[in-house]
């Protein structure tokens, strides 16, 4: 081929057996969900170091939309734009947001699901929303000649620096939402995680409540390369608190998690994203307020 | 890694790297200068090509995926009858892109008209997206030449040509 | 079929190079460490060059390679040749280089500052009862890497050939000629289309060719060379310092700019006499002194971006202008109707339309803005207790700004020396336009009208010479929108000889003429054909804390316009481009109405058109500055601005 580049070996397992098989013969590989995140490396093209590719597009479990009594279950493949297209009944007003807000339709064809959660160095705004939507991911791992499959929360695959923490051998290959619909939702970007990461800022946030008693608060603030703020306290002080919020409320709130944020991003984090963290939190509960009040 | 694959129209054998990103190849080894861009992020949306009749950008699609696709640059597009309902509703606004990004930019505009065709179905199930939808489609090249009301003066008019195309059709 | 061999010799294919660039500021190299040999890797450096290591321009002169002294980080230290692309990006990473860092320098640079005076300052500075003093600065910005130009180059009966995309083919072949050591008739240019919105093209292909022709000479092979390094502007520091009576009439001003070329300072006296163009105000003083100079420092060189420092000065004086109405407690536009005035000092420099005429602008334009209103709602927000609240979501300003659109060199400018465009009257009929100016459709269309309307013939007979540089004559570098104003008088004045000769001499009928030889001579430096107006409207957005552009208004009065509907549309795309320039965001709104209304009208004149491409993007600038200063009330003299900037603006650090 060109002098010196080795052009990759690219593996397509048909099926999730197949795709275990292939990743315990080939620890080293780099899985290919859509490839948006990949490709879009500095130094992706030419490189010596490229690794081996193992394909996911070719396993039809991994493209399925599933619906069952509690859950929307969709495989990892699942590209945005099906999920806005064949999901548009059942999915969570928060998660048509983020997703349209993402990227334009010709990426969201591209951009998978499980991609998009499992990117390394970068979170973007659709594990935020997921989690604050309380999502759960499947994840297969595999032991030599068993496969070992469970269901977790999917803030517990992220530390509060948004790195995620699956081992090698663990593989996403379901993500599931309940149905259960918040009454108030809202999601606000500024910036653009992969051009300026530095200066951007994402805010997920889902609320549940009833007769203007809250039953859930669910935040999820993210710095794409140095933070993911679950602020759980503050669902627990929340939760039982009648809207609207007074000023003195709104004010502890965002303090709390401006408190927070500093000691998790530290030294990284830039005025101008502290800045924008607290005018989200802030305007998000004025925002509350407002349908709270309309509603009577 | 050798590939088949269909580029404006022509059958094509390559021979190049599994991982190569498809404006490279079209750069380089099929020498169509279109994507005369390489922003090295995907952020530029300055390569866009017609995959399969659908747009993609060409630096985020790898070579071991072009099996047996058909790939339409905008010099292909060119010749084909379509590219005649842009040109027609470049010339009716009195608007166009600027030459940096009019190759991609037009493309882009062809892959919103789609949407608004159900072949099957005929004209009566016609879905034409929202002025916001066409705003952000456009904004995928970051080449800020064309306001928001210039882009939906174009897709509207260049809408109502392809229309009129396939009602003929019809 | 196309198919890519693997068995590559390095004269049997295309050789394919990339130039390896400093990636420190400033320092010297200690020592350059190749990857163990490898005969398929060619490299070239300083001490390769067959002729002189250096670049001219016009007089100045840069080193092509660094030889050990680095001055500018992505200075070309030397280039690297392989079999294909991918082998030598991926070997260029190997090579490791030592340097030595230093302290980067800045130091005034000769010659002598460009001052420039009328009447006495200092004396009235001393009477004056306020004296208002503000500095501005146009930041550097650059243009995206992703770009590629590509040169390639190859020997052919003993000529060597080069084809680039290029604003100056004629360089390209004289810089090729110099670095090769071989004569200019051995060296021929095939222009490549382009679209250089910012001069992206002026330099950088002459110094690709340059290394790939090198290349081609020592390997005996074709060489195909891409590179994608930004074009920067000049940033400048405008610091003016004006004398008011005791209403707010202003009486004197003190103008000091200094420009930062980077690490080579090029077209230096043009820069100075454009920029000097722009800071010249509209309002009358009795005393006004300007001072011009030039620094040097450890950025990429830099010089043309789009204009050569008019804009720069030009969104200075703008915005100074509305400052001085904001001390005067006058709405701004008012206070230009009431104190811009006609200049016999002003228009020594700039020779412009009618002050009444953009006065008559003004007005118009703030009319179909209702500036008055929106500039009341907005002051008084801006005296409010809690500005840029995220409870109240609301933080917006409006600007105006306005002036004059010149294009071309300044009619004493050396640059004009040797530019050349020649047309030919042929025996059928049929027209031959000579130039190396790339032949757009904008252009050929204007050239075409001037053509049919003096020669009477029809548009289908009229070509444009469009080979290589050794049929083409040389027009010089093409910036500065030449191809409207200068390039309009030249054919002009073929067109008129021909015309005389044409039923008196047998054809073909060839007559050239050169920018020296159609220039009125004149002391005056420029002359501006039109006026232009611009109202903007923005917001911050107090969520994000991202600028959003709400409505601009624009009205411009051309003496003369060949299509106005072409000028919109241009405008259109200046002004977008623009405000993205400096992180302002044109935002889409439903049901709101359009953002930009833009009206362009044509005197009827007879007189060539002057373009407007640098004195909008001043404009731009100006507006901009002057509407976030109401938005945040603050005074914003630095653009564009970054977020750092309003998180300074918003915790009170101006």
């Amino acid at each position: 081929m060109y002098e010196g580049i080795r052009s990759p070996a690219v593996h397509m397992p048909k099926t999730l057996n197949d795709l275990i098989s292939a990743s315990s013969r080939f620890p080293n590989a780099t899985f290919w969900a859509g490839g948006t995140f990949i490709m879009s490396r500095n130094n992706y093209y030419p490189t010596r170091k490229s690794k081996d590719i193992i394909s996911l597009n070719e396993i039809p479990e991994l493209k399925r939309i599933n619906r069952t009594d509690r859950y929307l279950e969709m495989g990892c493949m699942v590209t945005f734009e099906q999920m806005l297209t064949v999901g548009k009944q059942v999915l969570p007003g928060l998660l048509q947001m983020t997703l349209e807000q993402t990227a334009t339709m010709i990426i969201r064809r591209q951009m998978t699901l499980g991609g998009a959660i499992c990117t390394p160095g970068v979170r973007i705004a659709l594990s935020g929303t997921l989690a604050a939507l309380q999502a759960e991911v499947e994840i297969k791992t595999s032991l030599g000649t068993k496969t070992e499959t469970q269901w977790i929360e999917i803030e517990r695959i992220y530390n509060k620096q948004g790195v995620l923490q699956l081992k090698k051998n663990d593989l996403v290959t379901r993500i599931r939402v309940g149905f259960e619909r918040e009454t108030f939702s809202s999601f606000l970007i500024a910036g653009n995680p992969m051009i300026n990461p530095e200066e951007t800022v994402m805010l997920s946030f889902a609320c549940s409540y009833n007769q203007s008693v809250i039953s859930r608060f669910r935040m999820c603030l993210t710095f794409p390369t140095i933070l993911f703020l679950i602020p759980l306290e503050i669902d627990l002080m929340m939760h039982g608190t009648t809207l609207p919020l007074t000023s003195q409320q709104i004010k502890r709130v965002v303090q709390s998690i401006m408190e927070e944020v500093q000691v998790i991003a530290t030294d990284a984090v830039l005025p101008i994203q502290l800045e924008r963290a607290r005018r989200f939190t802030e305007s998000t509960l004025h925002e509350l307020n407002a349908q709270s009040l309309s509603e009577r | 890694m050798k590939i088949t694959c269909t580029i404006d129209n022509k059958h094509i054998l390559l021979n190049v790297n599994s991982n190569k990103p498809l404006n490279l190849i079209l750069m380089e080894d099929v020498e169509k200068n279109q994507t005369y861009t390489r922003c090295r992020d995907g952020n530029c949306g300055n390569c866009v090509v017609l995959l399969n009749e659908e747009a993609v950008l060409s630096c985020l699609i790898p070579a071991f995926r072009l099996k047996g696709v058909r790939i339409l640059t905008f010099e292909g597009y060119q010749k084909s009858r379509f590219w005649h309902d842009l040109e027609r509703a470049y010339n009716d606004t009195g608007s166009h892109p600027c030459p940096h990004c009019f190759a991609s930019k037009t493309l882009i505009f062809e892959s919103l008209l789609q949407m608004i065709i159900k072949s099957e179905a005929g004209p009566s199930q016609d879905e034409e997206p929202d002025n916001e939808v066409i705003v952000h489609e456009i904004g995928l090249n970051t080449c800020a030449c064309l306001d928001a009301q210039e882009i939906i003066a174009i897709f509207k008019s260049a809408a109502t040509y392809r229309r009129r195309r396939r009602v003929r059709r019809y | 079929m196309v198919d890519k061999a693997t068995n590559l010799t390095l004269t049997s294919q295309t050789i394919h190079g990339i130039v390896i660039r400093a990636n420190i500021d400033s320092g010297s190299i200690l020592g350059i460490n190749f990857p163990k040999p490898d005969k398929r890797f060619f490299v070239l450096e300083a001490k390769d060059i067959i002729g002189a290591n250096t670049i001219s321009v016009y007089g100045d002169e840069f080193p092509l390679f660094a030889s050990t002294d680095i001055t500018y980080k992505g200075q070309p230290l030397f280039a690297l040749f392989g079999p294909d692309a991918e082998a030598v990006e991926i070997k260029s990473r190997e090579i490791e280089i030592d340097f030595q860092l230093s302290q980067a320098q800045t130091q005034i640079e000769k010659p002598q500052p460009l001052t420039y005076k009328w009447g006495d300052v200092d004396e009235i500075f001393t009477q004056s009862e306020t004296i208002v003093e503000r500095t501005y600065l146009d930041r550097q910005v650059w243009t995206r890497e992703d770009t590629i130009m590509q040169v390639i180059t190859w020997l052919e009966d003993d000529m060597l050939k080069v084809e680039a995309p290029t604003q100056w083919p004629f360089h390209v072949r004289d810089t090729v000629a110099q670095i090769c050591g071989r004569t200019q008739k051995s060296v021929v240019v095939y222009p490549q289309p382009h679209f250089s919105a910012k001069d992206e093209k002026i330099l950088l292909p002459s110094i690709l060719a340059a290394i790939s022709a090198l290349a081609t000479i020592k390997l005996g092979a074709r060489v195909q060379m891409n590179s994608h390094f930004p074009t920067y502007n000049s940033p400048v520091t405008i610091t003016r310092k004006t004398a008011l009576d005791a209403k707010g009439k202003p009486l004197a001003e003190e103008v000091k700019a200094v420009v930062d070329q980077g690490a080579y300072s090029l077209f230096t006296a043009e820069l100075l006499t454009q920029a000097l163009a722009g800071l010249l105000p509209l309002y009358h003083l009795q005393a006004f002194s300007a001072e011009l100079s030039v620094i040097t420092s450890s950025t990429p060189p830099s010089h043309f971006y789009g204009d050569l420092g008019y804009s720069s000065t030009l969104f200075s004086t703008e915005t100074h202008a509305s400052a001085l109405a904001k001390q005067a407690q006058m709405n701004p536009a008012n206070w230009r109707i009431k104190y811009y005035v006609e200049s016999f000092e002003r228009n020594s420099i700039v020779e412009t339309l009618p002050i009444s005429k953009l006065r008559d602008l003004i007005g118009i334009t703030c009319g179909a803005a209702d500036f008055s209103r929106h500039n009341a709602v907005y002051e008084l927000q801006r005296r409010a207790k809690r500005p840029l609240s995220a409870f109240l979501n609301y933080s917006r300003g409006i600007g105006i700004s306005c002036g004059a659109g010149i294009s071309g060199f300044s009619t004493n400018s050396a640059l004009h020396t040797a530019a050349k465009i020649a047309v030919t009257l042929d025996t059928k009929d049929h027209v031959v336009v000579n130039t190396s100016f790339y032949p757009s459709k904008k252009t050929t269309a204007l050239w075409s009208s001037i053509i049919i309307k003096e020669l009477s013939l029809e548009k289908e007979t009229i070509t444009f010479v469009e080979n290589d540089t050794t049929q083409m004559v040389d027009t010089g570098p093409e910036v500065l929108s030449l191809d409207v104003e200068r390039s309009a008088m030249m054919i002009t004045h073929c067109c008129e000889v021909i015309k005389r000769k044409r039923f008196q001499e047998p054809l073909p009928i060839t007559e050239a003429v050169t920018a020296k030889g159609t220039i009125p001579n004149r002391d005056i430096q420029f002359s501006s054909k039109n006026w232009g107006c611009l109202v903007l409207q923005l917001e911050i957005n107090t969520i994000t804390l991202e600028i959003e552009a709400r409505q601009i208004w624009g009205r411009f009065s051309f003496s003369n316009t060949p299509d106005t509907k072409q000028l919109q549309v241009k405008f259109k795309h200046i002004i977008n481009s623009s405000l993205h320039e400096n992180n302002i965001i044109p935002v889409y709104r439903k049901e709101a109405p359009p953002l930009m209304d833009i009206e362009v009208d044509s005197l009827g004149d007879q007189a060539y058109p002057s373009s407007a491409t640098s004195a909008l993007r001043a404009m731009v600038m100006a507006a901009c500055a002057s509407a976030l200063s109401q938005a945040l009330n603050c005074d914003v003299a630095t653009m564009p601005v970054t977020s750092d900037d309003i998180i300074g603006y918003i915790g009170g650090r101006t």
